[in-house]
């Protein structure tokens, strides 16, 4: 059942997905041959253009979290998906899995796009030597890659669980008709207590780190991982108690 | 003949409001059940909670002899009184949907029933009508060969001519084993459709009784007793 709700996650997302992606490469190729024609007006509009795209994939992507996690699950749509015989670890796996992936895919995009840009306009930054120097440090320093990989993970992870957490806990609070208006309020609330905590934890490290005490180094990164692992854990168990126990669909 | 659901001391309140108080109901497997009641009798609560739509209740539930959770769903296929689709959604990726989620879908009567509905296949979601967009929902809940239909209005805000058809396609399609709940509020030209009917009134449960006995017992129709038992005008 996992696979067959991961399936068709994606295809209710990749339409909305693969249309943004095609048009970040389109106008990156198109500032590189108008880079390569000549460095005119034109091709720092392209440029302008795509690094708008750039930050509208952002928010893209906050909107495609909202439509998969909230408006799928407990909007018209929830009543389709909660028809079918899958458990709620289940729904919530495929959820997660697949928005994760969208996620590494998008910054994979974001990041490609604007550095096939950026060292095509000849501002001494070679896309090529700049990967062959990453992937060198990394071949170096294995378990730091590795370090740095897993708080990427942590991270998605708490940034998706969040807005999981955020649409169970609106479901349970309120039932009445302005929802996106309380699910605002909820969401800077939810913020500023999520941020606070993590901010308590994470403050002897920052008191270290401007008192010279503590080296940014990658023990602090597992510090980091070991907060966001915390509170992510917590959403994951509360979002998974909510939807069992506390479903109600309008 | 054995139990399909049995629903002890089933308890739902919003706020201060009960929405369903204490419902103790059992019912048999291939019987055709009328769940009758005005409007906010407590009708869709029931259905919710009988569907896993809501999960905040007190009361326990069986749906055919196990306690009910997540598998159930397998055996019921549920109607509701909303539209449930994606509007980007084409008709060939809801059969897909459906085929994968639920093993007792049956492709060649869906498309059956698309002929029989004249819904035109391969159409985006957003390109039919109202009315086509609730018959395909009846379609695909009808291509299911399941234990237990629930269906919650499936005749509310049609024209006679398609209640009709309604009517009959969910007789002719049911499979004849399974049994069938069907919440209305327009009780008229059905009594002769339900083995037995639940008259839900504010959240209580009234009268549950086979529809012969309980029309032998007050010398009326189906839609007199219902207005007697709501005291509207007789």
């Amino acid at each position: 059942m996992l696979f067959k709700l991961i399936k068709h996650e994606f295809i209710a997302s990749y339409r909305t997905y693969l249309p943004v992606y095609v048009a970040m490469y389109a106008l990156a190729l198109l500032s590189f041959v108008s880079f390569q024609i000549s460095d005119n007006v034109f091709s720092y509009v392209l440029v302008a253009i795509l690094a708008l795209l750039e930050g509208a994939l952002g928010i893209f992507s906050v909107y495609n979290l909202v439509i998969s996690l909230g408006v799928r699950v407990y909007g018209k749509q929830g009543y389709l998906l909660m028809s079918i015989p899958a458990k709620t670890q289940e729904i919530m796996g495929a959820k997660y899995l697949v928005n994760f992936i969208w996620i590494l895919v998008s910054g994979f995009v974001m990041v490609s796009s604007l550095f096939l840009t950026i060292s095509m306009m000849g501002l001494g930054v070679n896309f090529h030597e700049l990967l062959s120097e990453l992937f060198y440090y990394l071949s170096l320093s294995f378990w730091d890659g590795l370090t740095i990989v897993i708080f990427l993970i942590v991270y998605i992870s708490y940034y998706i669980m969040f807005f999981m957490f955020l649409f169970a806990m609106l479901n349970l609070v309120y039932k009445g008709e302005k929802k996106i208006l309380y699910g605002v309020l909820l969401y800077f609330g939810l913020s500023m207590v999520i941020s606070s905590i993590i901010n308590a934890f994470s403050l002897p490290v920052l008191e270290g780190l401007i008192m010279g005490g503590i080296n940014w180094t990658i023990g602090t990164l597992w510090y980091e991982i070991l907060v966001y692992f915390t509170v992510t854990s917590a959403m994951t168990f509360f979002t998974y108690r909510f939807m069992k126990r506390k479903m109600e669909l309008n | 003949m054995s139990e399909m659901v049995r629903m002890e001391h089933i308890t739902k309140s919003y706020g201060l409001v009960d929405a369903l108080s204490d419902v103790n109901l059992t019912l048999e497997k291939g019987k055709i059940i009328g769940l009758l009641g005005p409007n906010g009798s407590g009708k869709t609560t029931l259905i919710k909670i009988l569907t896993g739509m809501t999960m905040q209740y007190s009361g326990k539930i069986w749906i055919d002899g196990k306690p009910w959770s997540s598998d159930s769903k397998a055996l019921i296929s549920y109607l509701p009184d909303q539209l449930y689709f994606d509007q980007w959604m084409k008709i060939q990726d809801l059969e897909n949907y459906f085929a994968d989620m639920f093993s007792d879908f049956n492709r060649l009567k869906f498309h059956d029933l698309l002929r029989k509905f004249r819904i035109e296949d391969r159409v985006y979601m957003k390109k039919l009508s109202k009315g086509n967009q609730e018959k395909l929902q009846l379609a695909l809940i009808l291509s299911r060969n399941a234990m237990l239909y629930i269906f919650d209005e499936p005749i509310g805000g049609v024209d006679p001519a398609l209640r009709q058809i309604i009517l009959d396609t969910i007789m002719e399609s049911k499979n004849t084993e399974a049994t069938v709940i069907l919440s209305t509020h327009q009780i008229y030209d059905v009594e002769e459709l339900f083995d037995e009917v639940i008259f839900l009134k504010e959240g209580k449960m009234i009268v549950h009784k086979e529809t012969k006995a309980l029309l032998a017992e007050t010398g009326k129709s189906l839609l007199d007793t219902f207005k007697e038992v709501f005291r509207y005008v007789v």
